[in-house]
């Protein structure tokens, strides 16, 4: 009994990774600026930002592929720099753009793979082959770019890794393929992974994350639960009337970047949608479209004020 | 081991192309040898409006040429820059090939140390080489041996044949710390070639000058055949010197890739 009670106690397990200040210049140019946060274990992590805030940046630092200039970080308790080899035991990464050896066949690749970890993979090598429509047997050279990423992704999760880093994982791969790759992360996820996974495609991280750090311009400027996130939905409207609109339509809380110009309109909106929709119904409309803006611009529209 | 095992196969065949390199060099060389015996006197004539720049560059000491193995280390001189080209691509090559492929982002992010994937490389390397060296050294000596008629030194002639695996280590290790310093090296074979030359050029300068110093600078100038076949070993500066830039190249590539960082492409 003595030893539940020192347990609960002040001890704390580390969280699967932690960064302090990370801050990481390319000579006199931005990488990151004071980056902290923290993954809890069994969580799927978002982490996102336009392309060039930092995201890549904060990733390969914790893999030890770049050194940091100030700050620290550590992975299961163990600093990413100088136990990088042992903490890379446990870790399977899936880089965005995969690139492997010419003239290796899918399974030698895989196999070279496998033989860092001395673990036997060759039947979880088949199985994530297998749901992912992968041929073993050929030359990795000849794959379009999807089939390759595949191959990334069964090397990273080769060996049943606690920790899974992915890297705009999405990119690439078809819907379809998206959707058995988000089931395949879920798994392990359930299995027990911890998952750090960087976006700049926001409703992807909506669709499987339970937090999200988001960066801009090398820094953190929030860091949120996706629940809350989700509350705020972002929506850019385009809408073709059959009369031209009286330019104060579109004028309420909630819309940004709004455009009129003859006969169509633009805008991005956040908040409820029933009040756009009623708006909207008002007009006699010609042509609507409503899409997922990317994140550059709710960015542009919304966190640019925040900050 | 499994990088090592994955090297040393990534590699295999290019050695292979190049021992095959090497020995049909050698043979077209040791082919002449008949007409040179033959035609001995002609052939010192021709010898001797040769600048004698290029005399000395090649090797060529007119006393011992009509011997087999003095006509061998004028041959060797052609042997060595190969060997030297061959060294310094797989120096050049083996830590920049995964910049160039893209394939650092995979195998630095192994439970492996960077120290190990270097040690890993370099011992492939190392391996290679002196495959090269023996193989090559081996069918050589056969070869040369069908053109001499009994008196061959074997001695010697392995004395010569393996500074190749000398002088292939010197010109490796300095292509090595090119790889690891070079931010990235779009194409390997025109920067070995342009190092490569520049050794050789600098070479030719060495031999025509009055002072012998200039010989430390040219790795071409360290094992000369004509003195090793004479004296039976080597010279112990330029050996030592050798060592040095290996010792030191080595040292500062270890230096140097594990401080590296790895951009992303």
């Amino acid at each position: 009994m003595q030893l539940c009670r020192i347990e609960g106690g002040n001890s704390r397990m580390p969280n699967t990774i932690e960064i302090h200040n990370l801050t990481k210049y390319y000579g006199r140019s931005r990488g990151i600026v004071d980056v902290s946060f923290d993954v809890e274990e069994g969580e799927i992590f978002g982490f996102i930002g336009p392309n060039g805030a930092g995201k890549s940046t904060t990733i390969r630092t914790l893999l030890a592929l770049i050194y940091p200039t100030s700050g620290s970080a550590s992975i299961f308790g163990m600093d990413c720099i100088k136990d990088a080899p042992k903490i890379a035991k446990r870790v399977g990464y899936l880089p965005s753009e995969v690139f492997y050896y010419d003239g290796m066949k899918v399974k030698d690749l895989l196999r070279y793979s496998a033989s860092f970890y001395k673990k036997d993979c060759s039947k979880r090598m088949k199985e994530l082959a297998g749901r992912l429509d992968l041929d073993l047997n050929r030359k990795i050279d000849d794959l379009s770019f999807g089939n390759k990423k595949k191959v990334g992704i069964v090397q990273g999760l080769l060996h049943s890794p606690d920790l899974i880093i992915l890297d705009e994982p999405t990119l690439g791969l078809d819907p379809l393929m998206q959707q058995i790759f988000f089931d395949m992360i879920r798994e392990e996820n359930e299995r027990g992974a911890t998952v750090l996974m960087s976006s700049h495609i926001l409703n992807e991280v909506q669709r499987i994350c339970s937090r999200v750090a988001i960066i801009k311009d090398g820094n953190i400027i929030k860091l949120e639960k996706i629940s809350t996130l989700q509350e705020t939905s972002y929506k850019r409207f385009k809408i073709e009337t059959h009369d031209k609109l009286p330019a104060d339509t579109f004028q309420i809380d909630g819309v940004s970047d709004l455009k009129i110009e003859d006969n169509t309109c633009s805008f991005i909106y956040r908040g409820d949608i029933n009040l756009i929709v009623a708006r909207i119904a008002a007009c006699r409309i010609v042509n609507l479209w409503a899409d997922e803006p990317d994140l550059e611009e709710i960015f542009l529209h919304y966190y640019s004020k925040e900050v | 081991m499994n990088v090592f095992r994955q090297e040393c196969k990534m590699n295999f065949k290019t050695a292979l192309l190049w021992i095959l390199v090497l020995c049909t060099l050698g043979l077209i060389f040791m082919s002449f040898l008949p007409l040179v015996q033959k035609d001995m006197k002609t052939f010192l004539k021709l010898m001797d409006n040769f600048p004698p720049a290029l005399k000395a560059v090649m090797g060529i000491v007119t006393d011992t040429f009509s011997t087999p193995l003095g006509y061998y280390s004028f041959a060797f001189t052609f042997v060595a820059l190969c060997g030297a080209i061959q060294a310094m691509n797989l120096g050049v090559g083996i830590v920049s090939k995964e910049t160039r492929d893209k394939t650092a982002d995979f195998l630095l992010t192994k439970p492996i140390s960077r120290t190990g994937i270097l040690s890993a490389k370099i011992s492939a390397s190392i391996v290679l080489l002196a495959m090269t060296a023996v193989v090559y050294s081996v069918i050589m000596g056969f070869i040369i041996r069908s053109f001499s008629s009994g008196d061959l030194d074997i001695g010697k002639y392995l004395l010569v044949s393996v500074t190749l695996l000398f002088s292939q280590v010197i010109f490796y290790s300095i292509g090595l710390l090119v790889s690891v310093t070079a931010k990235k090296i779009k194409a390997v074979l025109p920067v070995s070639l342009a190092i490569v030359f520049f050794f050789y050029a600098l070479s030719a300068f060495a031999v025509t000058s009055e002072s012998d110093k200039l010989r430390f600078l040219t790795p071409f100038q360290y094992f000369k055949p004509v003195y090793i076949i004479q004296n039976g070993y080597y010279e112990t500066a330029y050996l030592v010197t050798g060592i040095a830039i290996v010792i030191v190249s080595v040292l500062a590539s270890y230096i140097w890739f594990c401080k590296k960082d790895v951009h992303s492409v």
